[in-house]
């Protein structure tokens, strides 16, 4: 009897190829109508975002001391305008690009940086993993929001600043979890499989571990995107981020704030911009941990 | 070898009396449909089990055994299952059942083990709790009668230091203790039917056949009819009265343990026997089946087995083959009867 | 190279395992030898972190598995089996012992390092889909091996593909394929081929068919059959299972709390055991002979946890033949007379003695 044929090699033998795993995670969140509807609207808005100065009516920053606080629906200023005059729906619009920014560069950033001391320190364990998690845990107790105001107050005001002190709070959360998945992981028997072949333990990170672990961090960051645009827009409220003329969200709320009582609506549109990005961002990170977590 | 055995005394298959049967399947189709896959997980059985007697159904992965025995306390997931045919406990239709009438019935007229008993307990509380829990939500008792059934119990499974056991949680519990515990658990309303799905595939092999030993003696204290579950013949030797093989969703030969074991007739059963790894045939290759089970997702118009059977011809791959009478209560659903008569 | 049919002799003999290049030694001297190998896990420390309390997993065990055999090694859960094939390959840190691969002491100065030690020793696991990393297919995971040591990466993966045509998984089928849309037994054939991928001379199974149906089984147990002739292997097979480990083996190990309890012939110890847990082992197994059952379980309560062990024999708590003897000092694993067979029992002769009689006697009743 060949070994050929008392084996599985009968036509029934191998399934039907499935898709491959991120296939087969996009069909999932394509089902998912939460999800779609929230990357819908995200597109929308970044595509506003990217062609901002062909959709705004008007210049962002032309100012009309005549014009000043019209409600909405004023001709010419749509959405009304603010306290120094200008239109703003063109604010909005152009705001878009740095309030996206501002809200998704931090945390690029922190999920490079975060992921690597996480999954070195999971992967090593022991006394090393012990020193770098006890370390990260000291900035993790801060608040996020103090720790973001007092780094940008340190480092003063300004854009590249508060992306500076953003990155620097989301970098233990991050790297919280880079620890705990990397660690699961490290313990499964393929991983002692990949070490009783001989392999270095960086050659095992890199083509055992990475694989597994990127795609759960990768889900908690997005999720973490919705926090970094509040917190980005706080800020900026405060003053301790964008700074005036710019069209930033926060900062809109921040210099129109004083005209509540007068023109409410008007001053209510850049929270409800953020608020409405943030829950997209937030619909959309959900549906994808779900597509990623069906057993295989 | 073994120094304690004893020829067992027959014990036949109860005649068909006016008694009627504990259990009766009829003719049980059990379908599971996610948008993803369809799987016909069972594809017509038909069973039954008289009172005080002990069936096992004997198949590998796939074959559709654990799903027969949930079907028979409906513990299989509502939404995803559609289940066709009849099943009668104790004269009650189970597939008909409400609600209510299911929650009584499951502990009070059937009880199931499983194979992992630590996680038939709650882990936050403690096994004697929960086993006083049953037994006053079933009966009605009061707290401290229900801790004193518990206590019974537990010695009646031979549980040493049974009252110090009662407050213990279950993680603290030893493989063969929360074996024990889970028994005392199912047993605690005094069911009239016992289910049993590979209750003892995890454990050592030592306890293993303590188990088997408490079971038998259980039931036989009890007058329980029980269903057990295994891939392991040697299990159902042990414990049985009677066998069912199952494969592909089917069963495929039925019969008194013994007659089963002795002479196989059906080529699935001739094969599992024959490819069993033995001392006698060391250095030899084992006779191993080829090939591998069907996709349930699409089962095949004739008999399953076909492909994999060195006596199928034509008939077997186009027809469906019924259960043949081999005499005695034994039964085969196979077109080639002839070639595996001894 | 596709896989030849093969006829149907008898594999008792021992291939020939002197071609191997690598060999050295010869048929006498063991491809693997351990000796005082040990592991205790701490598990509960003082405010100082001082160790208080330990399991000792393995405690000191003796053997050696000869070139072109199958040692097989039997216990039930607790005795250090897994954990002793963990050690061999170095997956664990060992607290104390040595291994000799073939002369070589192992990762010691001068002698095989671990590196080259892999390359002869190679390991299958139990869980046949925790064993695969669920991102690569088939094909990466069997060429991982040989590219870690320096095979170049289309090398490796004509390698992966001649291993899977061997261990009966079509190449243009499966090469492609994700662990996840493989059955059980067709993924412990990828582990097989994987251990192979690095050409090892020591094959160790943790398992590696319990998990299997039966009737997979079989073929599985067929294949490494298959394969140990073709490539002059030596297999050293772990399993709870007895019969399977009768079948496989030449000669088998007991384990039981992190010792070895008796090591001999495997028929010899089927037949005559010479310890009391090895008896009570046999005795457990369920009988397959219609019309007769077992009656009285050998041992009572389950096997225990090798923490803080009591002085004396191991097995004393349970053993029906204990004595005063028995539990002031603990018995060395000596040779009973006719060689070969070593048993670490003080009535070992007796044991064995009663059990080649037929007779069925009172006091043997647990």
């Amino acid at each position: 009897m060949s070994l050929t044929l008392d084996t599985a090699v009968s036509p029934m033998a191998a399934p039907p190829a499935e898709p491959g795993y991120w296939r087969s995670v996009f069909a999932r969140l394509r089902r998912d109508p939460v999800a779609m509807v929230a990357g819908l609207i995200l597109l929308a808005i970044v595509l506003m975002a990217i062609f901002a100065p062909w959709l705004a009516p008007q210049s962002p920053y032309s100012t009309s001391m005549l014009h000043r606080l019209q409600p909405i629906g004023s001709p010419g200023f749509p959405l009304g305008s603010d306290e120094l005059g200008r239109d703003v729906l063109s604010r909005l619009i152009h705001g878009a690009r740095l309030s996206l920014l501002i809200g998704v560069m931090p945390v690029i950033n922190a999920f490079v940086i975060g992921s690597a001391i996480g999954i070195v320190a999971g992967f090593v364990g022991g006394r090393t993993n012990t020193v770098i998690m006890r370390v990260i845990d000291v900035f993790y107790a801060f608040p996020a929001v103090l720790l973001a105001i007092a780094l940008a107050g340190a480092l003063g005001a300004g854009l590249v600043n508060s992306l500076f002190s953003l990155t620097v709070v989301f970098i233990p959360p991050i790297a919280r979890v880079a620890e705990s998945v990397t660690t699961q992981v490290r313990s499964v028997d393929y991983i002692e499989a990949a070490r009783a072949s001989g392999a270095r333990s960086l050659t095992i990170i890199r083509r055992h571990v990475l694989g597994n672990v990127l795609g759960p961090i990768f889900v908690y960051a997005t999720s973490l995107i919705s926090v970094s645009m509040i917190l980005a827009s706080g800020l900026s409220f405060l003053g301790l981020g964008a700074r005036p003329p710019m069209p930033e969200w926060g900062l809109m709320l921040n210099t129109m704030r004083d005209a509540i009582y007068v023109n409410p609506w008007v001053t209510v549109l850049p929270g409800m911009m953020i608020f409405t990005v943030s829950i997209c961002f937030n619909m959309l990170s959900d549906g994808l941990r779900s597509a990623m977590d069906v057993k295989l | 070898m073994k120094s304690d055995v004893m020829t067992r005394t027959a014990v036949q298959a109860p005649v068909a009396a006016p008694v009627e049967p504990l259990v009766e399947i009829r003719d049980l189709h059990v379908h599971f449909g996610t948008p993803r896959r369809q799987v016909q997980a069972v594809n017509g059985v038909d069973l039954t089990l008289a009172r005080g007697e002990v069936l096992t159904i004997l198949g590998e992965s796939g074959s559709g055994k654990s799903v027969t025995l949930r079907s028979l306390m409906r513990l299989l997931p509502e939404r995803k299952t559609r289940l066709t045919g009849s099943v009668r406990v104790d004269g009650q239709d189970v597939l008909a059942m409400s609600r209510r009438e299911l929650s009584r019935f499951r502990g009070r007229t059937a009880a199931m083990i499983f194979q992992e008993p630590m996680l038939a307990f709650d882990p936050v509380f403690s096994v004697g709790d929960q086993i006083a829990e049953t037994v006053c939500r079933h009966e009605g008792v009061s707290r401290r009668e229900g801790l004193a059934r518990a206590l019974e119990l537990f010695d009646r499974v031979r549980i040493p230091s049974a009252k110090r056991r009662l407050a213990n949680y279950p993680h603290e519990l030893s493989g063969g203790m929360s074996q024990r515990a889970m028994i005392a658990l199912a047993l605690s309303c005094r069911p009239k039917l016992l289910l049993a799905d590979e209750p003892t595939t995890a454990l050592d092999a030592t306890v293993q056949i303590q188990i088997l030993l408490l079971l038998r003696e259980l039931q036989r204290e009890l007058g329980m009819s029980v269903i057990f579950v295994t891939h392991d013949m040697g299990v159902a030797n042990e414990i049985s009265d009677r066998i069912a093989v199952m494969y592909a969703g089917r069963l495929v030969e039925t019969g008194a343990v013994d007659t089963v074991i002795a002479q196989p007739r059906h080529p699935y059963t001739l094969g599992l026997m024959h490819s069993r790894a033995s001392g006698e045939l060391r250095g030899q290759r084992l006779s191993a089946i080829p090939g591998a089970p069907p996709d349930m997702s699409a089962p095949p118009p004739g008999c399953a087995f076909a492909p994999r059977c060195p006596h199928a011809d034509a008939t077997c791959t186009q027809a469906l083959p019924g259960m043949s009478e081999l005499g005695d209560g034994h039964r085969a659903a196979c077109w080639r009867l002839g070639e595996t008569a001894s | 190279m596709s896989h030849q049919a093969r006829k149907e002799d008898s594999r008792n003999a021992a291939p020939l395992v002197t071609s191997d290049p690598r060999d050295r030694g010869g048929r006498a001297q063991p491809l693997l030898r351990v000796k005082g190998l040990r592991k205790h896990f701490v598990i509960k420390r003082d405010l100082l972190g001082r160790p208080l309390s330990r399991v000792h997993a393995v405690d000191g065990i003796d053997f050696e598995v000869r070139k072109g055999e199958t040692l097989g090694i039997v216990g039930e859960s607790g005795c250090g089996k897994s954990t002793t094939a963990r050690l061999l390959m170095h997956l664990l840190q060992p607290d104390g012992g040595e291994v000799i691969f073939d002369g070589d002491p192992v990762g010691t100065r001068g002698g095989l390092s671990l590196r080259e030690m892999r390359r002869q020793m190679q390991m299958v696991f139990q869980n046949s889909y925790a064993s695969l990393n669920p991102r690569m297919t088939i094909e990466e995971s069997i060429a991982f091996g040989p590219q870690v040591h320096g095979v170049g990466r289309r090398e490796a993966r004509q390698r992966a593909r001649r291993l899977l045509d061997q261990v009966g998984l079509l190449p243009e089928r499966f090469a492609q394929r994700y662990p996840h849309e493989l059955s059980g037994g067709q993924r412990q054939r990828v582990n097989i081929a994987r251990a192979l991928a690095l050409e090892p001379r020591l094959l160790i199974l943790d398992e590696a068919v319990s998990a299997l149906d039966k009737s997979v089984e079989a073929q599985v147990l067929n294949l490494l059959g298959d394969l140990k002739q073709e490539y002059g292997l030596t297999y050293l097979f772990i399993s709870h299972d007895l019969n399977v480990v009768r079948y496989v083996s030449d000669r088998v190990m007991v384990m039981y709390l992190g010792k070895v309890a008796e090591v001999g012939d495997s028929e010899a110890l089927y037949r005559a055991p010479a310890h009391p847990y090895t008896r009570a082992l046999m005795s457990a197994m369920p009988s397959l002979e219609p019309g007769r059952r077992t009656q009285t379980a050998p041992l009572a309560g389950d096997p225990p946890n090798p923490i803080d062990l009591p002085p004396g024999c191991r097995f004393c708590p349970r053993c029906p033949l204990a004595v005063d003897l028995c539990r002031g000092t603990e018995p060395e694993l000596a040779a009973l007379p006719g060689g070969g067979h070593l048993s670490a029992c003080h009535r070992a002769d007796e044991v064995q003695s009663a059990v080649s009689n037929p007779q069925p006697s009172v006091e043997e009743s647990v």
